[in-house]
């Protein structure tokens, strides 16, 4: 099943790669949503920078879909932190996206670079 | 496991938003406060650090906004939009939206209706405290189990039971006559023991029920609790009632109570004016003394309140034990003299079974199941005009679903689309079939004919939200079922196969589909039971007069005579029997009067004794209780009922003169050889209360058959005594009218008020009398042919829509024929013959079925007894239903066919 959101205020190109993204950070270990948003940054060495607010309906989408689950536990400095973590089908749908985005960026590059 | 807990976490955003709010602040709030910390950390100065962290965030008011649209969206916004889209898709194809809904309608109307009925009559809890524990006692033989029992007999069972907290005794349909200032009237009350209300639990309306001591010694305290309706309609709700005296039978009785608007008596569906306890009917009855201490007078049926934690096998036990016990001590009562081979005991009854008199069970229930299977079928071939029209709207929106799948809908969204549709159609369906339902509910209750005075049926009939919801349900799972399959299956197809589809439809590919053409086969079979069940039923009713009654029931008047008991004894009754019987024969526009007891074809149960025939033996455990009627003197001739033999009964056949009867010619060959050897014979008869000295009777005439009980019976042997020769205080007088027996009704009532001014006068046209004996089978008819016409409607648009659309699906293919010299004519039959091909694969099943199902219905006693005068198999309604659904179809063919006719070939082919 393909991964694929519509929204009519954002591009779903956009969308998907936001949570091709979180599922990406989530696949090495559980984290809550700012340390999501770090590890992205982090990943990406600074060079992408999303909204952050933009991490959570992405999250919420992801757990209504059933691929990331979540739970309250206190943080590494003692706050209550909303913890998600990646399900079985997170990681299968994460596989998939990422050979379909390998795919269609070879594609691309064929066609772009082609002379 | 993780999609459950996804759903779950859905679920509970979409149940508790404010909760799902607070974690989402949170989360906000702990994100918002870590970037502070690490832009502290970075060297940002502090009051700078929130403001960035909050700027890195993005819009907060945005996202919380996605984030609640987020929790809803799947639910709240796809459905508004389905809504939405759904309505607008419905009201763009009006024809089939008018019809799918019109069909639902009348489908789920019929079956609210009914049920609505059947609820209020059958199934609503009865208004006694803790029903579950009361149960009814019948007495009575294994031929006949459901009868009542003798007071001392209730008595026994009283005091000696180990299992009843209570025990109650009532006897229902006592007639009184109750005096008001200006008039005298019937009114219908139950007789019952002083704890009758106890035991139920009932409560009164106003003042008390019965004391224990008003039951106890005969003749003290003359005490009656009247029925609401009585009280709001006679004395005008006036709570000063109590304790005032009202004039019963002539006789003052005192009024303690009002019994609850609620409570009619122990028959449902029936209003009982009043209840007097048996003690004091002991003092306004002429029999009240028999009544009472008489072991052969039985009349009480008992209703048990079992002790708690008593069963009902406990129970049984108990009271066969009981009546092993009384067995010994009156034999009388167990065993009938005649017939000692046949012991009588107990049954013991819960009352939610005994809410139907157990001895009308079967009758009530066939006629359910009959009513069920009705309706039933009629919401099935609604339901089938429903999926015929969901079918052919996927068919049609096959390249729209192709089309949407294209641009990336989900399979699921666009099946959740289609199936909103149905919902929505069966919705607004729902609605306009419970005001259908109304409707009908009220021209079924201004149908019930008015009854003799006295009586009144309280029906409280409701609408029955059950059945609604039943129904609604059914029509939403037809809709779900037939909008499912092709959604389905059109989600699966892809674009251009669809739009490939789309441009081979005019090569004849696009017959209506298999399931449709089933689907109208399923309707038209349908159709064809429901008519042959109609007509069948309006054919037997036609058959009743004629044929059965041996006279015409047009001018006559019946007058129900009811002498006080108390000022006439026999001679006296008889001389005023015969005062007015002379009165109105004297009365212009009067041809004819004669007195009978019961009334041919009417309303009253019969009579029957246990009977000697002089020179017949009877066989080993032969019923030789037959059916008697008493009459007056030249009643046979009056009423043109031929004699085979001997004479009618003259003023001569009187007290002191011997005693004479008259016979029917079943009664003569079967007991007595024919009517040659009857005359002359005797017959006796024994009644409990002439203590076995049988009264012999000589048969001095031999008439025809004539069906002088209820319509539907058969002839059976039946004996006539005269009435001057018997103790009677009550008569009714037939009168004959020269014309319009109407006019005349006023004059009787006079004459017969002037010869007896404290009777009460009930006069009214025989063919009134009729409808009342006659509704039942009227009520059931009227069912029936409405449900047979629906259904014929139903299936009529149900083969014009799918005709019809055969024909737009078939517009370019009907062109090309033309434009290659088909004329008229060709694409006429081709269309019409297509059609009713169908039809007639409908008609065969329905009529073999039908022919089936009537040959196995017919073996049941209640059916047959319900068809008179026409073989089961009538040849005449099952050729009228072939012929009328046939050319309905032909005509529901046909117009399409025309439409199509008058194809332009240039315009479709332009289409091309």
């Amino acid at each position: 099943m393909p991964l694929r959101f519509r929204h009519p205020s954002e591009p779903d190109a956009l969308r998907g790669s936001i949570d091709m993204l979180v599922l990406k950070a989530l696949s090495l270990q559980p984290a809550h949503g700012w340390g999501i948003g770090l590890r992205i940054q982090q990943l990406s060495k600074g060079r992408l920078d999303v909204n952050q607010g933009s991490l959570y309906p992405a999250l919420q989408r992801l757990e209504h879909r059933g691929f990331v689950e979540s739970d309250w536990q206190r943080s590494e400095n003692n706050r209550r932190a909303r913890y998600y973590s990646i399900t079985r089908l997170g990681r299968k749908a994460l596989g998939e996206e990422v050979s379909k985005w390998e795919r269609f960026s070879e594609t691309m590059t064929m066609v772009l670079e082609s002379q | 496991m993780s999609h459950t807990k996804g759903f779950l976490a859905r679920l509970r955003g979409f149940f508790s938003p404010r909760a799902a709010d607070r974690r989402m602040e949170e989360e906000f709030a702990f994100h918002v406060e870590m970037e502070a910390a690490r832009l502290r950390a970075e060297g940002t100065p502090p009051e700078l650090a929130q403001q960035q962290a909050l700027a890195r965030f993005g819009g907060v008011e945005r996202y919380r906004q996605e984030m609640r649209e987020g929790r809803r969206a799947n639910w709240f916004h796809d459905l508004r939009d389905d809504l939405r889209y759904g309505t607008r898709m419905l009201v763009r194809q009006r024809g089939l939206t008018i019809i799918a809904i019109f069909s639902l309608a009348v489908g789920i109307g019929a079956n609210a209706a009914i049920f609505s009925i059947v609820n209020s009559m059958l199934l609503q809890p009865r208004p006694f405290r803790e029903p579950d524990q009361l149960v009814q006692l019948y007495y009575g033989d294994r031929q006949q189990p459901y009868q009542t029992s003798s007071y001392p007999v209730y008595l026994d069972f009283r005091e000696r039971n180990h299992v009843f907290s209570g025990l109650a005794a009532y006897g229902l349909g006592h007639q009184f006559r109750l005096g008001m200032p200006d008039d005298v009237r019937f009114v219908w009350g139950e007789v019952v023991s002083g704890n009758y209300f106890d035991v139920l639990g009932i409560r009164p309306h106003l003042g008390r029920m019965f004391l224990p001591e008003e039951d106890s010694v005969a003749g003290r305290n003359p005490v009656v609790v009247v029925g609401f309706a009585l009280w709001q309609r006679d004395f005008g709700a006036d709570s000063s009632i109590i304790g005032r005296s009202i004039r019963l039978n002539d006789q003052p009785v005192t009024v303690v109570g009002v019994a609850p608007m609620q409570y009619g008596g122990m028959i449902t569906g029936w209003s009982s004016d009043l209840w007097i306890p048996a003690m004091t009917m002991a003092q306004i009855g002429r029999t009240g003394d028999l009544r009472i201490n008489h072991r052969g007078s039985k009349w009480v049926t008992l209703v048990g309140r079992l002790k708690p934690g008593v069963t009902l096998e406990q129970a049984r036990s108990d009271t066969d034990a009981l009546a092993a016990g009384m067995r010994a001590e009156h034999p009388g009562d167990w065993r009938d003299p005649n017939r000692p081979e046949r012991e009588r005991f107990m049954t013991v009854v819960p009352e939610r079974q005994a809410r139907v008199p157990p001895q009308l069970r079967l009758i009530v229930q066939g006629v359910a199941a009959l009513l069920f299977v009705v309706v039933n079928l009629v919401l099935v071939i609604a339901c089938m005009n429903l999926a015929g029209l969901l079918f052919a709207r996927a068919v049609a929106r096959r390249s729209e679903i192709g089309v949407r799948l294209a641009l990336g809908a989900g399979r699921f969204r666009i099946i959740r689309q289609l199936l909103t549709e149905s919902v929505l159609l069966a919705f607004v369906a729902g609605i306009a079939g419970l005001l259908l339902a109304t409707w009908a509910l009220d021209v079924l209750i201004a149908s019930i004919p008015a009854l003799p005075e006295g009586i009144r049926v309280s029906l409280d009939i409701g609408l029955d939200w059950w059945v609604v919801a039943y129904t609604l349900g059914f029509a939403t799972l037809t809709g779900v079922l037939f909008g499912l399959a092709p959604a389905i299956q059109s989600s699966r197809s892809s674009l251009m196969t669809v739009l490939k589809d789309d441009q081979l439809a005019f090569a004849g590919k696009s017959r209506p589909s298999r399931s449709r053409r089933l689907l109208i086969v399923g309707q038209v079979a349908a159709s064809v039971l429901l008519l042959i069940g109609a007509g069948l039923m309006s054919r037997s009713l036609g058959n009743i007069r004629p044929t059965r009654l041996g006279f015409t029931t047009d001018n006559f008047l019946v007058a129900s005579l009811r002498l006080d008991e108390r000022t006439h004894d026999q001679a006296s009754a008889a001389r005023s029997f015969e005062q007015m019987s002379a009165a109105v024969a004297g009365l212009p526009g009067v041809q004819h009067v004669s007195l009978v007891d019961a009334v041919p074809g009417g309303f009253l149960s019969r009579t029957r004794g246990s009977t000697e025939v002089e020179g017949y033996v009877p066989r080993p455990g032969e019923d030789m209780e037959i059916d008697r009627n008493i009459v007056g003197p030249g009643y046979f001739t009056n009423m043109k009922i031929p004699f085979v033999l001997g004479r009618d009964f003259t003023a001569q056949d009187r007290e002191g003169a011997p005693c004479v009867a008259i016979i029917n010619d079943v009664f003569a060959s079967r007991y007595l050889g024919g009517p040659g050897t009857a005359i002359g014979k005797h017959i006796a008869r024994y009644r409990a209360v002439d203590k076995g000295r049988p009264s012999m009777c000589a048969i001095v005439g031999v008439v025809r058959d004539a069906a002088w009980q209820s319509l539907q019976e058969e002839p059976r042997p039946f004996f006539n005594l005269t009435y001057l020769q018997l103790d009677r205080r009550e008569m009714t007088m037939m009168v004959g009218t020269s014309g319009d027996p109407e006019p005349v009704a006023a004059s009787v009532r006079r004459a017969l008020r002037d010869v007896e001014p404290s009777m009460p006068v009930d006069v009214r046209t025989l063919t009134d009398a009729f409808s009342v004996s006659l509704f039942p089978f009227k009520l059931f008819g009227m069912v029936l042919v409405a449900g047979g016409l629906m259904a014929l409607l139903l299936a009529t648009i149900g083969i014009y829509g799918t005709v019809s659309y055969a024909v737009a699906q078939r517009r370019r293919e009907v062109g090309i024929r033309m434009a290659l010299g088909a004329v008229r004519s060709d694409i006429l039959r081709v269309v019409v013959g297509q059609g009713m091909r169908v039809v007639v694969y409908g008609l065969a099943i329905g009529l073999f079925l039908g022919i089936l199902l009537t040959l196995i219905l017919s073996t049941l006693p209640i059916v047959s007894s319900l068809l008179f005068g026409i073989s089961v198999v009538d040849v005449a309604t099952f050729v009228g239903v072939t012929l009328l659904l046939g050319g309905v179809a032909l005509v529901a063919c046909y117009i399409p066919a025309l439409r199509a006719a008058k194809v332009d070939p240039v315009v479709t082919l332009r289409g091309l």
